[in-house]
């Protein structure tokens, strides 16, 4: 791991109301790691990664990207909100993927992969074409650019999503649940598009079911119970020989 | 009865196609019994063998009638109009082209263009205004729609119109404050101001929640994925939220163009020359209501169907992507077929 981690996550605190979801949560992850976190439902993982890029505001404690504190700003002792324009400058740098993909349906994939490079940060657009069709390339989708998203299978517009991401050349990945919502045939494909960037040293940080994918890709298993971190290691660690008896618990629920 | 024989033809070729038995030629319908008779002998583990290629198509007698009935019905109105002598068909051929209803139309015309320009702008920001976080702006332009629609339009337009018998004088500076500009109503206000303000102030309120709704249908993922790709809130709105909001706003957004062209005929009572004031005047002195008043409708009409053609190449614009079958409406079916034929000769 290098000195500054790309993710420095201390004492994380959100609630919604009186519910505590994220009560203190502690997390670094290395440039280049691939960190898969685990836990039960409603455990606050996608809280978590939302708060990485600053979709909710945390309530207490700080999160640092790449050593750039995100959503604030800190002077002589001194905490301020960041203003949205630098927020929208920080969420730029960081890629998200859903669940649910999120594609725009009114634009075709190669208008859905091109938008926020030539929209958001002003690229130029023959540029930011040529990489576009090298990323849907490389997710494996070259033929597809000019279809709507609709048309296309869920892993095909899940792998599109990822693309779209990539195309803003962010620092760090966050997967949340990528593969829940496909169609068991379909989770392969964008769990091996995802095992490729991980093996391009992309910082990825992955939530999801896929026990075999954490096995096979993540550098570190994290396991989430009731908004703390519970258990933190080698995929081997925490999956054959987890410490605690929740991560057993969870463990022997979803193997 | 013609149309009655074509099916049981339909139906005996597929019987001899398939089992090729006199028990299914013998009946006009599908006749399951002798069907699952014959399957039983030849079919493979124990179901019949059919084929529902060209099968007997089912009978509709009832639409039949309904159509027949209509038929009638349409050409006992359409001898009505024509033999009828009170319609005076050579006085509306006489007014159909008329200057003075030329005039009408484009004075009818301009205000709905305005108006519902007037409408559109004010019902995005009204409609943003009830969405946005701001309790202010939402109370505001809640309390705006409430007023506007709750109020009938032609109260509104008089109002307007009267504006100087409430305020005679209307000033711009600072509020409380000192008064840079003050004019004096009466001449600021003309009747087409007072009518561009009655109709198009009203008709926000209407948009604001025809808007309201489209944007709400909007699936909250998309503005979520757009910020997580670093996009502004505005930059959001105008290429992620809105156009997906067009597929629901356009269809109730065209009937309310067409209830604008007609509401535009209110504005007769402050002496506005539109296509129905022009006709009431011509009427007024000739007497001839009928026939006036059915060129006024045949106009009305025209417009409303160039309006709905309109409507429907927006509304196939705005549907890209929305299904997983692409539309085919009647022009990119043609364009299409156009398009392959000359790929073929060429
Ligand atoms: N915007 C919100 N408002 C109120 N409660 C919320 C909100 N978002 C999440 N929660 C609550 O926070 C808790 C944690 O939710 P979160 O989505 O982070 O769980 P999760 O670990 O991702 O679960 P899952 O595996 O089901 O996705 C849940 O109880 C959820 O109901
Ligand atoms: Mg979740």
């Amino acid at each position: 791991m290098s000195s500054v981690p790309m993710v420095h996550a201390r004492a994380v605190r959100k609630h919604f109301g009186h519910l505590e979801v994220l009560k203190g949560i502690d997390l670094d992850v290395g440039a280049g790691e691939v960190v898969v976190v685990l836990g039960p439902s409603g455990s606050g993982k996608s809280t978590f990664l939302r708060c990485v890029n600053h979709l909710e505001t945390i309530d207490g404690g700080a999160i640092h990207v790449d050593g750039e504190l995100i959503g604030f700003q800190a002077s002589g002792g001194k905490v301020r909100h960041l203003r949205k324009k630098e927020i929208t400058r920080q969420r730029g740098e960081i890629g998200m993927v859903f669940q649910q993909f999120n594609l725009f349906p009114h634009m075709t994939v190669l208008q859905n992969v091109i938008e926020a490079p030539v929209g958001v940060r002003g690229e130029p657009r023959e540029q930011v074409r040529e990489r576009a069709h090298a990323l849907l390339r490389r997710v494996g989708l070259a033929d597809k650019a000019g279809s709507y998203p609709r048309r296309l299978s869920g892993g095909q517009q899940q792998r599109v999503a990822i693309a779209r991401a990539l195309a803003m050349r962010p620092k760090l990945m966050l997967f949340d649940e990528p593969t829940s919502a496909l169609d068991p045939e379909l989770v392969g494909e964008v769990l091996a598009t995802m095992k490729g960037l991980a093996e391009d040293g992309l910082t990825m940080i992955v939530v999801t079911h896929e026990i075999g994918f954490a096995r096979e890709v993540a550098d570190r298993v994290v396991f989430m119970d009731e908004g703390v971190v519970v258990e933190s290691g080698t995929p081997a660690d925490v999956l054959d020989n987890p410490s605690s008896p929740r991560t057993k618990a969870f463990l022997s629920r979803v193997l | 009865m013609t149309g009655a024989h074509r099916p049981a033809e339909a139906g005996r070729t597929a019987g001899t196609e398939t089992t090729g038995t006199d028990e299914t030629t013998g009946t006009e319908t599908t006749g399951t019994d002798e069907m699952t008779g014959t399957g039983r002998a030849t079919g493979a583990g124990g179901l019949p063998e059919i084929d529902v290629a060209g099968a007997a198509r089912t009978r509709h007698p009832l639409r039949w009638v309904a159509s027949i009935v209509l038929l009638v019905l349409a050409a006992q109105l359409v001898s009505l109009l024509v033999t009828n002598p009170n319609f005076q068909w050579d006085v509306v051929g006489r007014y159909v082209n008329a200057q003075l209803i030329g005039q009408g139309i484009a004075t009818t015309l301009l205000l709905t263009v305005i108006a519902m320009a007037v409408g559109v702008v004010l019902g995005v920001l009204l409609a943003v205004g009830r969405l946005s976080e701001n309790p202010v702006a939402r109370g505001a332009c809640g309390l705006y729609v409430w007023f506007f629609r709750g109020t009938p339009v032609l109260v509104q337009l008089v109002l307007w119109y009267n504006l100087s018998y409430l305020l005679p004088e209307i000033s711009f500076g600072v509020p409380f404050g000192p008064e840079f500009v003050t004019a004096d109503t009466n001449a600021l206000i003309t009747p087409l101001l007072a009518a561009i303000l009655g109709l198009g102030l009203n008709e926000g309120a209407y948009m604001a929640e025809i808007i309201r709704g489209g944007l709400m249908s909007v699936d909250p993922g998309q503005s979520e994925a757009a910020a997580a790709l670093g996009m502004s809130d505005a930059r959001t709105f105008r290429r992620i939220v809105l156009p997906q909001a067009m597929r629901f706003i356009i269809p109730p957004t065209g009937s309310q163009v067409i209830s604008m062209l007609k509401a535009t005929s209110l504005v007769s009572v402050i002496a506005l020359a539109d296509l129905l004031y022009t006709v009431q005047s011509i009427y007024n002195r000739t007497f001839q209501t009928i026939p006036l008043l059915i060129v006024a409708c045949v106009w009305y009409l025209v417009i409303t169907s160039i309006l709905y053609v309109g409507q429907s190449f927006i509304e196939r614009h705005y549907a890209r992507g929305a299904t997983r079958n692409a539309p085919q409406g009647f022009w990119a079916f043609a364009a299409l077929r156009r398009r392959r034929s000359t790929e073929v000769t060429s």
